[in-house]
């Protein structure tokens, strides 16, 4: 087990280290120079000059690539608009997207668990068929819209939420306030739809398989009652792939992320991320794709290990 | 808005009369206001930089306006400047105007503003070394000099001094000197400290930024207890968030959704022309854009005056016909509507396009690219060109690019692959109340420089050159008006740009916000010698 | 009899099944027959078959007239083909009397015929694939005309979808979208089951080093979001359709997976082995028995795959990036349509519902297929 785990750590570092070399390659063949955005329209060729050297834009691409890389881990790398480091831009900005994400989660959870046994225990009953009907067009509505269509029922039209953009805040996190709350549900809830779609699947499925099992139906040849059968010996097992299936979610959470947080005018790294890109921040990009690739890369070896933890057939050598 | 110009005074000194002879700063009038409650403003960008030295973008400039005081202010309807910091002014010599300052004005941090802070904001915008993008604003600049505690010279360059006054009464935010020296640039520009009358309290990345009232404000109690900007990057959430409430100034709002505010009694637009020229500019170094052929057939294959109205409704734009704003002096309308500007006539675009084409021009099976910015109403300009394009038997497109491509590809980067491909872009320009703020930099030859262009088209026109240079240098109104209408007569009639609008500022105001005004030249003033805005609670 | 039954057949597809009494599948075929001959009616009124000379303005290129055109001959034969097939089918098996031994693909095939969800998909995707081929002859403009006068109507006779902010018509708009949208999900999907079912056999069936580095670079591609790196890409090489097909092409590398998977797990049954040991060729290997193995749940994939192509190309326009205007593509409607929501809620609610209901479709053939090809029914 120790042994796979450092296997898979080298592995991650195999992994960035290709990462930072895609991700510098496209920025730098992106068309556009940063430092003409930075001196704006009508700047002077030598304001322009000076910037690009401040900025190192002119060094060779190999030292440029050292000092990005570099320059991420001793943390002193600086974004080219903010007058700070990319780890401070980027913290900034995490709490939002951390608890947007962790709210979608919650909500999809708390939503695709129940219907997902619903429909397998009812399995081909028209209550299955609405979930499975709901789940798949959940999957099929652009995030973006989806949002739209909330801000104007819910905040326009019936006026019971707060439109767009984050609340109130208690260090750093708005859950932590009335006003916050409030405003974190129409984000969350377009950010949760995917999940809540694809957990409901994935939860009717493990539902079914387990249902299978010989456990099962022992447990029920001794009559236990039904829902007996299924609290406590069904649900326990099907929960374990759809629990650690959150860990894979991470990805898929950060791309959601950038379409929410775009349309609610939440100030979370997705937002960052697409406002960095128009603006030629390359330090900001090249860190922020970074970490979303190393968050990603972290929850999927978290998952796996926690898969042999928990599952004991499961070995790794 | 493009260049970003938060002072806009350049060249007004000549028709301003009574140089020097203000003694006291006004107070705003407020008759009934009520003190007390937030005002909410919503704005279409995320914010850069909080120091008014280098901050360049109008949206900084919102908060700035606020937490800083300016050296003279701008009367909002003459655009005049008026006394602020400085209480008067007089002109010592051809380079040399003196300001003399309020007393007791107090930082928010206790400290008291002299001319040393006014000194200091001067001379680092202007040192080179410094690299403020702002320093072409203070080009003209030779030194600011302290001569005591309340009173400072501005001196300017030899060159530029017969415009001493004008320059010199840009609106300029103060900045404490102590206090930067003291905590740096970096960290300064994150939690600034001004005079203004409203204090920084919180800046949430992102998200918005939150003012309070600044109780022992000089000029007057301010009336709101706190001001939030929020940064609402999509137009279509800001105008929801205006009819729910959840701001009570919208920083701008598209022309289909006016009609329907001016409808609703809880909201009032706001509107006054803007200083803004949008258009579309050709490339004049390569074939096809540098044949007038292929220029006129791009104007003719479009019916303006329906593009025009279909965007802007006749509601937040009106067709341009020339660069300079009709708000303006010399802006010639009339003889460049009547005798310049091409019809709507497809038949006769179609037939310049076949010409071109049969004479390899246009090679076989060209498709042009028509480039704008991210931005809604030129992208669905460019469209309608592209479309019109089509229709006259020139395949086209319209490839919007974000802000920093589109730089480098309208700059010529030599190291743009898209350069290869411009034949014509969309670009829009604001300036200062002056013809010179438009039509020098968009048109002298000395701007068309490769890597740092403003004349994006690359005209280079000797006779047009003599004429700006000579209306620059000159002093004589009528000369000037005269020589800036036949430069703008000969570069119209090269159809070097298909002039497309001049944008009309709207803004969405609650009816709660009392007291506030719209400003042409874009910003947003909550507390000045002339607004004192204020909320009412029960409208 | 039977001759009888195949001439009325040939008449019109459908009338042999309901004289048999499949009176069900009668109709469906003399429907489809009907709203094909429809098709051609409008080509005829409109002029748009491609031997007919265009007015000036019109333009959508010669091949694509050409490709409706032969197209619209092709599927009206293919009516006529399998509704012959189908009645000798269904003679023959009313007059069999045993059951003859089902196939895997035959077993499929009747699974997926049973299956309500299937079916609805495989309905939706038909229509809209439908539209898409014949956008020419159903649209009444070219879809990118503008008539700045008449913008913003709602919907009515002369428009039944409305138009947009520069007077075009929704559902020209929406019915050549269709060709955008479903043409960059469809080619990307095939270009990345190509791509990626290369790599993930040689990484599969090669191992160690190749395997090695394919799979990094999977795990590279795959770490950071879909979209951003769409959008990367895009703002590096620009929008135009081809580069999106190319882009959405190369990062979507989920087939590989599958197939180095699939490959692992075959290379160690028996008769593989067998054959390996018989000195089988490898390229003969993998065709006979790695590719058929794979290929169900590269169906189930590539299915699903289109689905989420077709809304990434939407959030890319939601965020500017999109298909160049004037093209119409959904997702650029949607994106030019937000700023009209509360001014025509039909410039928002078409485009909408086009992406949603072919997305879905999409989503919902694959969840049908991937029960029906489930491979345990083996």
């Amino acid at each position: 087990m120790f042994a796979y785990t450092v296997r898979r750590l080298a592995q991650m570092v195999v992994v960035l280290f290709g990462l930072t070399i895609l991700i510098f390659t496209m920025l730098k063949a992106m068309p556009g120079d940063p430092a003409k955005v930075m001196a704006g329209l009508g700047a002077r060729p030598e304001t322009i000059a000076a910037i690009r050297l401040k900025l190192g834009l002119d060094e060779p691409i190999p030292v440029q690539y050292w000092k990005f890389v570099t320059g991420l881990l001793n943390g002193q790398l600086q974004a080219m608009t903010f007058h700070k480091s990319v780890w401070a831009v980027i913290i900034e900005r995490l709490p939002a997207t951390v608890e947007l994400g962790v709210f979608a989660l919650i909500i999809a959870l708390l939503v695709s668990i129940p219907a997902g046994i619903l429909s397998a225990v009812y399995r081909n009953s028209p209550l299955d068929y609405a979930v499975t009907t709901i789940a798949l067009i959940g999957i099929s509505v652009p995030v973006f819209w989806l949002a739209l269509m909330l801000m104007l029922v819910f905040g326009v039209i019936l006026k019971v939420l707060p439109v767009s953009g984050r609340g109130d805040t208690l260090w750093g996190w708005s859950f932590l306030t009335l006003d916050g709350l409030r405003h974190l549900v129409i984000p969350a809830v377009a950010l949760a739809s995917v999940q809540m779609a694809l957990n409901a699947r994935l939860t009717r499925a493990s539902m079914l398989e387990v249902m299978r099992q010989e456990y099962v139906k022992s447990a029920r040849a001794k009559g236990l009652r039904e829902w007996v059968v299924m609290g406590r010996h069904a649900f326990r097992n099907a929960m374990l792939p759809v629990v650690t299936n959150v860990g894979i979610q991470v990805g898929a959470l950060f791309a959601g992320a950038v379409l929410t947080e775009t349309t609610t005018a939440w100030p979370g790294i997705g937002r960052l991320m697409v406002e960095s890109i128009a603006r030629l921040d390359q330090a900001v990009v090249f860190g922020l794709t970074l970490f979303m690739g190393t968050c990603f890369m972290v929850s999927y070896l978290v998952v796996d290990l926690l898969y042999a933890y928990i599952d004991p057939r499961i070995t790794y050598d | 808005m493009l260049r970003i110009t938060k002072v806009c005074i350049v060249l007004l000194g000549v028709v301003l009369a009574g140089w020097g002879a203000f003694g006291e700063t006004s107070k705003p009038s407020t008759p009934g206001a009520k003190v007390g409650g937030t005002l909410t403003i919503g704005v279409s960008q995320d914010f850069k930089d909080m120091d008014p030295r280098i901050a360049n973008s109008v949206y900084d400039s919102y908060v700035i306006a606020s937490v800083f005081d300016r050296l003279v202010e701008l009367d909002p309807y003459t655009l005049e400047p008026r006394p602020f910091v400085a209480k008067s002014w007089e002109v010592l010599s051809e380079d040399r105007v003196r300001f003399y300052l309020n007393e007791g004005i107090k930082f928010h941090n206790g400290d008291e503003l002299t001319a040393e802070d006014v000194a200091f904001t001067f001379n680092w915008m202007a040192n080179p070394a410094n690299n403020s993008p702002n320093f072409t604003e203070l080009v003209w600049l030779e030194q600011a000099v302290v001569v005591n505690k309340y009173t400072v010279d501005i001196v300017t360059k030899a060159d530029y001094a017969p415009w001493a006054p004008g320059f010199a009464t840009e609106s300029q935010a103060i900045v404490p000197m102590k206090y930067v020296l003291e905590v740096g640039d970096a960290a300064f520009n994150q939690f600034p400290i001004g005079s203004g009358p409203y204090k920084f309290v919180e800046w949430r990345q992102g998200d918005r930024i939150i003012l309070e009232r600044n109780e022992n404000y000089w000029l007057v109690y301010p009336n709101l207890d706190r001001v939030v900007y929020r940064v609402i990057p999509e137009l279509s959430v800001m105008m929801l968030e205006l009819e729910a409430g959840g701001i009570d100034i919208a920083d701008n709002m598209p022309a289909q959704d006016v009609e329907r505010f001016r409808a609703n009694p809880k909201v009032e637009v706001l509107q006054v022309p803007s200083l803004s020229y949008f258009y579309v500019f050709f490339n004049m170094s390569r074939p096809p854009s540098s044949d007038i052929r292929y220029r006129k057939a791009v104007y003719m294959s479009v019916d303006m005056d329906a593009a025009v109205f279909s965007i802007f409704q006749n509601l937040t734009g009106v067709r341009a016909y020339g660069c300079i704003p009709p708000r303006l002096w010399a802006s010639d309308v009339k003889y460049l509507k009547n005798n310049i500007a091409l019809q709507y006539d497809p038949e006769e675009a179609a037939r310049l396009i076949a010409e071109l084409k049969a004479e390899g021009v246009i090679p076989p099976g060209y498709k042009t690219t028509i480039y704008c910015p991210l931005d809604p109403r030129r992208t669905q300009l460019a469209t309608i060109i592209a479309t019109g394009l089509r229709e006259v038997g020139l395949d086209a497109d319209v490839q919007p690019l974000a802000w920093g491509p589109y730089l480098d590809l309208v700059y010529r980067s030599e190291a743009d692959p898209l350069a290869e491909s411009l034949d014509q872009g969309i670009l829009g320009w604001s300036g200062g109340p002056d013809p010179h703020d438009f039509i020098y930099y968009m048109f002298h030859s000395d701007n068309a420089v490769v890597g740092s262009a403003d004349n994006l088209s690359f005209y280079m026109n000797p006779l047009v050159d003599w004429l700006l240079l000579k209306a620059a240098t000159t002093l004589d109104q009528h000369l000037r008006e005269w020589l800036y209408t036949e430069a703008q007569r000969i570069i119209y009639g090269d159809y070097v740009h298909i002039p497309g609008y001049h944008y009309i500022e709207t803004r969405g105001v609650r009816t709660s916000v009392q007291g506030y005004n719209i400003d042409p030249l874009g910003n947003q003033y909550l507390c000045t010698p002339f607004v004192n805005v204020w909320i009412d609670p029960t409208r | 009899m039977k001759a009888a039954l195949y001439i009325l057949t040939l008449i019109a597809p459908g009338l042999g099944h309901m004289v048999i009494g499949r009176v069900g599948k009668g109709i469906l075929f003399m429907t489809v027959l009907a709203g094909h001959a429809g098709t051609a009616y409008l080509a005829f009124q409109r002029g748009r078959f491609a031997w007919q000379p265009q007015p000036f303005a019109y333009k959508v290129s010669p091949t694509a007239l050409w490709v409706s055109t032969i197209c619209l001959l092709v599927v009206a034969a293919a009516v006529w083909v399998a509704a012959l097939w189908d009645l000798r089918r269904s003679v023959q098996r009313q007059e069999a009397s045993h059951v003859e031994a089902e196939g895997y693909w035959r077993l499929v095939s009747r699974r997926f015929s049973q299956d309500p969800k299937g079916l609805i998909g495989l309905a939706i995707i038909s229509i809209v694939c439908y539209v898409a081929i014949f956008a020419p002859f159903l649209a009444s403009t070219d879809a990118t005309r503008m008539n700045l006068r008449a913008a913003l109507v709602e919907p009515g006779p002369s428009h039944p979808l409305g138009t947009d902010n520069f007077g075009r018509d929704i559902l020209d708009r929406i019915i050549f979208g269709a060709r955008v949208d479903l043409g960059i999900g469809v080619v990307a999907t095939v270009f990345n089951m190509m791509l990626g079912g290369l790599l993930g056999l040689v990484a599969g069936y090669y191992r160690k080093t190749p395997d090695a580095v394919i799979m990094r670079i999977l795990e590279i591609v795959n770490a950071v979001p879909f979209l951003v790196l769409v959008l990367l890409a895009i703002s590096l090489f620009g929008s135009s359709v081809g580069m999106m097909i190319l882009v959405l092409g190369i990062f979507g590398l989920e087939p590989a997976r599958i197939v180095r998977s699939e490959v692992l797990s075959v290379r160690e049954n028996d008769y593989v082995m067998a054959a390996r040991a018989m000195g089988a060729p490898t390229r003969r290997i993998i065709f006979r028995h790695v590719l058929p193995n794979s290929i169900a749940s590269l169906i189930v994939v590539a299915t699903m795959a289109i689905g989420v192509n077709i809304i990434v190309v939407a959030g890319l326009s939601f965020l500017g990036f999109g298909v160049k205007p004037p093209t119409p593509s959904w997702g650029s409607m949607l994106q030019e349509a937000q700023e009209f929501m509360r001014r025509a809620w039909w410039m928002a609610v078409f485009p909408g519902l086009s992406i949603v209901t072919t997305v879905f479709g999409f989503n919902i053939l694959g969840d049908s297929l991937r029960d029906v090809l489930d491979p345990r029914l083996k």
